[in-house]
């Protein structure tokens, strides 16, 4: 156990951090106002300063290492520890003295029920040792013993209180989680969990419509979205309006669950489809799962079906690769939606 | 001889060379930039976001007159510079102008932005 102090010009706050715990993980964990996006390794929101010799680094390759300025002693919070008790220079933005209420708690962790939705992508999930109570859309960070970084996952149910958690994940070619899943899947393994986390966050009081652009496993967050709305019969009084796109019509999961959903409001709840890849030799079907087809991508999709009319003055959750998330919040923008009423997070 | 005239202008571009909407990149005299169509005229600028240089080739996304950045939704007026939204840097211009369909600047400095606002490097801890 070390101590670590986060310090700027406003103030400091010392925090308690475990052997090989993130900076991050230990400062959140005991209300520290750090700041962070994906908790990954991917969006360097976290870069922080340390003093040579000070600190280990978690996961040199991290997609975001590359970003750093190593020469001034940059960091990532997420993926960096302790070697020593140490001081942590973070933004003066920060205001140290405001420690937060929501605190991520880091569980051991048993991962279970690995089901295949498609050929790459499958569903598990987490049972956590006590019960959490997640914000819909929020997400956890998992590792399995022989992973270096975590990596995050939104997850897919909803429940004011569970110690149960659902998760969808995409194959990724050559990743160690991933493979655990698709190619050596064993029940009961464990893995690490943190959380919960992010800010893609979905409340019942805000009293909006909604539209959802979504593409392959990034619908998981949203579909914990969607879910909480159902439960507090949010669409008895507002709209949904939701693209969910894939390549392929085998690449497609959840529709049972979507079409049940729309089902249950259907004046005000619009679901389609979306297929990007073309369909050689027969004719794209009108609908999929008693769900609307289209030919096309997300944001095209959402523009020629729904337009203007249904996006703008909406509440929007988009979820997917990186190109499909510029695409889509470009087609939010155009339509007339500020940037503060389009909530995404980005793993990738 | 006017700023125009002046050897440290080069030529960036044809105005004809740049989309409708949206950022093109380019090399010119040793600089990266960014130039983009503005109503009848270009703005051209330094390759990276003012929050976490983010390469906005990539993240930028062009509506109107606004720019978004896409990673953390800064937004400016890019007619303007002036920051829009949560931004809180204004964007960079390098001095250019449209001479006989080409687009030229003033590549005699690179413009950077200041990723030490906080001023940290001086900061003795």
């Amino acid at each position: 156990m070390t101590e670590v102090t986060f310090i700027n010009k406003g103030g400091r706050l010392t925090v308690e951090c475990k052997e090989g715990e993130s900076l991050l993980q230990a400062g959140l964990r005991q209300g520290a106002p750090l700041p962070y996006a994906c908790g990954a390794g991917v969006c360097a929101t976290c870069v922080a300063r340390a003093k040579p010799g000070t600190t280990r680094n978690l996961w040199p390759d991290a997609p975001a290492a590359g970003e750093l300025k190593v020469g001034k002693g940059e960091v990532l919070l997420c993926q960096t520890s302790a070697a020593k008790d140490c001081e942590i220079l973070v933004s003066s933005k920060i205001d140290l003295s405001s420690l937060s209420s929501r605190r991520p708690k880091r569980f051991k962790a048993k991962l279970v029920d690995i089901c295949n939705e498609t050929s790459d992508v499958a569903t598990f999930r987490v049972q956590l040792p006590e019960t959490v109570s997640p914000i819909a859309g929020q997400y956890f960070l998992l590792r399995s013993p022989d992973m270096q970084g975590f990596r995050a996952y939104s997850m897919t149910n909803y429940e004011p209180s569970t110690d149960a958690l659902n998760f969808v994940m995409k194959k990724v070619p050559g990743g160690i989680f991933s493979s655990h899943i698709f190619s050596e899947p064993s029940d009961d393994m464990n893995v690490e969990a943190f959380g919960p986390m992010g800010f893609a966050t979905f409340s019942p009081s805000e009293a909006r419509d909604l539209v959802c652009l979504v593409g392959g496993s990034g619908i998981a967050g949203i579909m914990s979205v969607l879910k909480q709305a159902e439960a507090v019969n949010h669409f008895k009084r507002h709209k949904l309006f939701m693209v969910f796109g894939a390549r392929r019509t085998e690449d497609l999961f959840f529709l049972s669950e979507l079409a049940s959903l729309r089902a249950s409001a259907p004046d005000n709840i619009s679901i389609h489809v979306a297929l990007s890849d073309q369909i050689d030799g027969h004719e794209l079907p009108n609908t999929i799962h008693d769900l609307p087809a289209h030919q096309g991508f997300v944001h095209d999709v959402a523009q020629a079906v729904g337009g203007d009319e249904f996006m703008s003055g909406r509440l929007a959750f988009i979820g997917g690769p990186p190109q499909m998330l510029n695409s889509c919040i470009a087609s939010l923008l155009s339509s007339g939606l500020p940037v503060s009423d389009i909530r995404y997070d980005r793993f990738a | 001889m006017s700023d125009s005239e002046n050897q440290d202008w080069s030529c960036v571009c044809g105005v004809a060379d740049l989309p409708d909407q949206g950022l093109a990149k380019f090399e010119v005299a040793g600089l990266t930039v960014l130039a983009a169509r503005v109503e009848d005229d270009v703005r051209v600028i330094p390759p990276f976001c003012p929050h976490m240089a983010e390469p906005l080739v990539e993240s930028g996304l062009c509506h109107g007159l606004t720019l978004t950045c896409s990673k953390h939704l800064w937004q400016w007026n890019l007619k303007s510079g002036d920051i829009q939204g949560p931004a809180e840097k204004p964007l960079k211009f390098y001095p250019s102008e449209i001479r006989d369909g080409s687009v030229w600047i003033d590549a005699s400095s690179e413009l950077a932005y200041d990723f030490d606002e906080d001023e940290d490097d001086d900061f003795e801890w």
